[in-house]
């Protein structure tokens, strides 16, 4: 195991520096000078535009700007916007949030979606079973900003419960009506995931020897049949965690939410390069850790896989 | 049986979870004395003078006074710190006296060279100041902003800006300009105090910025907000009444729409396109918003270097008569743009009534005439960034230029371009080989703003290239004039030069639709610059 995670690890950093690479010349590539569309209708002074190429190394070859931006970047200096606010300060300040936001979701999702996709899975009650997947279909058929808004003006506007929007340091508390919206595309489908998993399972060859040995029935189903059934539900989840704490700019914008999903929509609209590139390589660091930790999820879950 | 139970109510944990949410919130009511606007980001560093976009001039006009202040109600320029600019016969030496005792933010008084030096920095090309070019009128200010900008200047001070005792100071001008003075309270032209020249970093310095103004800073939280505390030293006679502003950063004009209809916002300057449907607005903020015309129009650009025939000014004016600008007005922006009859938007003082005439009217039967007159046959395409709401109003247009002019041979096409940085790049290397769309927002309160801009010869804007030495001359006049009244006349004159020929098609103006909270008894709208004038918000009690 050790030497699995080890080598996992040594391989995050081709990957690393090759996404980094391809974001950093993706964002400053773009056709069109970055400076150009600055001062609105009117045309950027050259004195402007000038100073600004020159802070941005806009003037040297792309990789050499590159490596310029990694070096600095190993030194936990994310550079700065061009109105000269910290890239660390805003990713200090979102991140928080967006954490905060992905754990609530994460909760709705692995509570109301496991439970519902095992109740459905297991139990054979018709009605429960429409009930559910007649319910996750309209959440699924349901764009996130759509639920957003009726819940926003549903219980935000007409009945009061909720402030509308977020306030800038986001409780807990706040976040609760934020976080279902979030995770009601993915609560569904856990919940569809699970169920199907499980009526799988329940046919297959293990259970069967498991019953005919003799087990008693409670252990027939934690230990074999759910254990089993949550590898593709993990693997799910794991992917969706990743998602998550990458920000949800759909979500973020309807409760005008502080996250990371929002600094990044922000830096694409005000073609705030550095943001973006700076946001970007957290993001893909992220996805890379939450991988990582989904693959090792799956030895502890199947005792079949066995990473030596 | 009791386990599926609970599990068939997936809408359960999300009421009790709202009701949690309830309790928890709240957190977005401001206190009393406090106002929140809509807002965002500024873009560059807080210096008044390398400011040019709105969103950091609403923070930079709170927090600094000028010598001119622009009337919410007329939008022309009233005196806020000087106490006389007398122009000199000619209106070329402009001699300035201002108010003794008025304090920066910092305690120290405001004095002449406040306004000297800071005019100086601002007008230095390798300070690489955003509104340098403001600076252009006055004496001397070639040798400290040389065209060529990489070249090193010459002196780093204008010899127009004369200090005459420590409230007085005289400003000599290049040539005579009676709009000059018009100019006096943009945003530019704000004093800085000795501690801004002092600062090694002035980027640093502008973290905290220090002004003269009604409000001081009091805080910037980047993507979230920027807090500003009324600072009681203001030695203005406009003191405001609210304690505390906030201009807070939203993602989405819905989500601040919303949150302004719900009381978490006070006050929205252009309420979103969603809102505007059916008048919407009306009802959702029961009569709490504020209209007129803001100084900003639209219009089609036509480059005069691309293809003769499109100079021919019958087949412009056939095109212009083609587009029901009424129409579109009314069912693309839900009645938010006005159609133009001229040039220059009514409510800029001094703008000739119905410049335009009846080539800015909708006429097909003439459109068609003065089409083929022209003789001309062709797709001409209009070059736009699709985003941001230029596509739908681009296609309306040509829709209705294409069903006016069908049989005629002559129709337009939308021709989307990428982006918006990659459509300026096409405007300002001269590569546009069609007709673009453009936006003008006055700076100042004259004619002169858009007119010098985009049509003088070399003018800062004029991307198309523009060029008539009648038009230059008409400008010039109207500059030499001895009053605004006769400058105005001239400025019309020249207007209706720019119909003769129409380099550019005259669109519409823009209709602000500003809306407030229930906290808000009365406030007005900034026509100039589309903000709320700070000082006029009176709260309701």
């Amino acid at each position: 195991m050790g030497r699995y995670i080890l080598r996992r690890l040594l391989q995050l950093i081709p990957v690393f520096f090759g996404t980094t690479l391809l974001i950093y010349v993706l964002v400053w590539l773009v056709p069109g000078d970055p400076f150009a569309g600055k001062c609105g209708d009117r045309a950027c002074p050259p004195a402007y535009i000038e100073q600004m190429t020159h802070k941005y190394n806009l003037d040297q070859n792309i990789f050499v700007q590159y490596f310029l931006y990694l070096g600095k970047l190993f030194q936990g200096d994310f550079g700065q916007t061009y109105s000269g606010v910290d890239i660390s300060t805003l990713i200090g300040q979102a991140y928080p949030i967006t954490v905060r936001l992905a754990i609530i979701a994460l909760i709705f999702e692995g509570v109301i979606g496991l439970a519902a996709g095992i109740i459905t899975g297991l139990g054979r009650k018709r009605f429960v079973d429409n009930l559910v997947m007649i319910s996750t279909l309209v959440l699924i058929s349901l764009p996130v900003f759509v639920t957003g808004f009726i819940i926003q003006v549903v219980f935000g506007m007409d009945l009061g419960w909720m402030s509308v929007t977020v306030s800038s340091d986001a409780p807990w508390g706040e976040l609760i009506a934020p976080g279902f919206v979030l995770a009601s595309l993915s609560m569904a489908y856990v919940a569809r995931l699970t169920r199907t998993s499980i009526k799988e399972n329940k046919r297959a060859d293990y259970v069967r020897t498991a019953i005919a040995k003799g087990q008693p029935q409670k252990r027939v189903i934690g230990i074999h049949l759910l254990r089993n059934s949550a590898i593709p539900v993990m693997t799910f989840l794991g992917q969706d965690l990743g998602a998550l704490m990458g920000g949800a700019i759909v979500t973020e914008g309807v409760f005008n939410i502080k996250g990371i999903g929002g600094l990044v929509k922000q830096g694409i609209e005000t073609k705030e390069s550095m943001q973006v590139v700076g946001l970007v390589t957290i993001l893909v660091l992220v996805f890379l850790v939450m991988n990582l930790i989904v693959d090792l999820l799956y030895a502890v879950l199947d005792p079949r896989i066995r990473y030596d | 049986m009791r386990v599926s139970r609970k599990g068939v109510l997936p809408a359960l944990p999300l009421a009790a979870a709202l009701v949690l949410a309830g309790c928890g919130g709240g957190a977005g009511k401001a206190e009393d004395g406090t106002v929140t606007l809509y807002g965002n980001d500024p873009q560059n560093p807080l210096i008044p003078s390398n400011t040019q976009e709105s969103e950091g001039g609403k923070i930079v006009d709170a927090m600094w006074s000028g010598l001119l202040k622009y009337n919410p109600d007329t939008g022309k320029a009233e005196n806020e710190m000087a106490t006389s600019i007398t122009p000199s016969e000619k209106n070329t030496v402009f001699d300035v006296k201002f108010k003794k005792g008025w304090k920066f933010q910092d305690g120290t008084e405001v004095k002449a060279d406040n306004f000297i030096d800071a005019w100086n920095y601002a007008a230095y090309a390798p300070h690489a100041q955003n509104d340098a070019a403001f600076f252009s009128d006055i004496k001397g200010y070639k040798d400290v902003h040389p065209a060529d900008e990489k070249a090193k200047p010459a002196t780093d001070k204008m010899s127009g800006l004369q200090k005459v005792n420590d409230y007085e100071f005289r400003v000599t001008l290049s040539a005579s300009n009676v709009t000059f003075k018009q100019k006096l309270g943009y945003n530019a032209f704000y004093p800085m105090p000795a501690q801004f020249f002092a600062a090694k970093d002035k980027d640093q310095w502008a973290k905290k910025p220090v002004g003269n103004g009604p409000f001081e800073f009091a805080d910037y939280q980047p993507s979230v907000q920027t807090t500003l505390r009324r600072w009681d030293g203001y030695a203005g006679k406009d003191k405001p009444a609210v304690d505390k502003v906030e201009f807070k950063v939203y993602q989405s004009q819905d989500a601040a729409y919303r949150d302004l209809e719900s009381g978490n916002l006070d006050f929205m300057e252009m309420v979103p396109p969603s809102a505007l449907v059916e008048d919407k607005y009306q009802k959702d903020l029961d009569g709490r918003t504020l209209g007129g015309t803001v100084m900003s129009d639209q219009f089609l650009a036509i480059p005069q270097y691309r293809d003769p025939a499109w100079r021919n000014p019958d087949l412009v004016h056939g095109i212009s008569m083609a587009i029901d600008r009424a129409q579109i007005t009314k069912q693309i922006f839900n009645n938010a743009r006005k159609p133009m009859d001229g040039f220059v938007p009514d409510s800029v003082p001094g703008s000739a009534p119905n410049a335009c005439g009846q080539y800015c009217e909708y006429h097909p039967q003439q459109a068609k005439a003065l089409v083929q007159r022209s003789g001309y046959r062709g797709t001409i395409p209009i070059q736009s960034n699709a985003d941001g709401g230029h596509k739908e109003w681009i296609e309306a247009v040509v829709n209705s230029v294409n069903k006016a002019l069908q049989g005629t041979g002559v129709s337009l096409r939308f021709d989307p371009v990428p982006t918006f940085q990659v459509l300026r790049q096409q405007q300002q290397s001269h590569q546009l080989t069609g007709m673009t769309r453009g936006t003008w927002n006055y700076d100042f309160p004259s004619p002169d703003s858009e007119l010098a801009a985009q049509y003088e010869t070399g003018g800062s804007s004029n991307f198309i290239d523009y060029s008539n030495p009648g038009f230059d001359a008409k400008l010039k006049q109207a500059r030499a004039a001895s009053t605004e009244q006769e400058a105005a006349a001239d400025f019309g004159a020249a207007e209706r030069l720019l119909t003769a020929s129409m380099p550019h098609i005259p669109l519409w103006s823009e209709q602000g639709i500003a809306g407030y909270s229930d906290k808000i008894k009365s406030v007005k709208l900034n026509k100039l610059k589309r903000v709320a004038d700070l000082s006029s918000i009176r709260l309701a009690k």
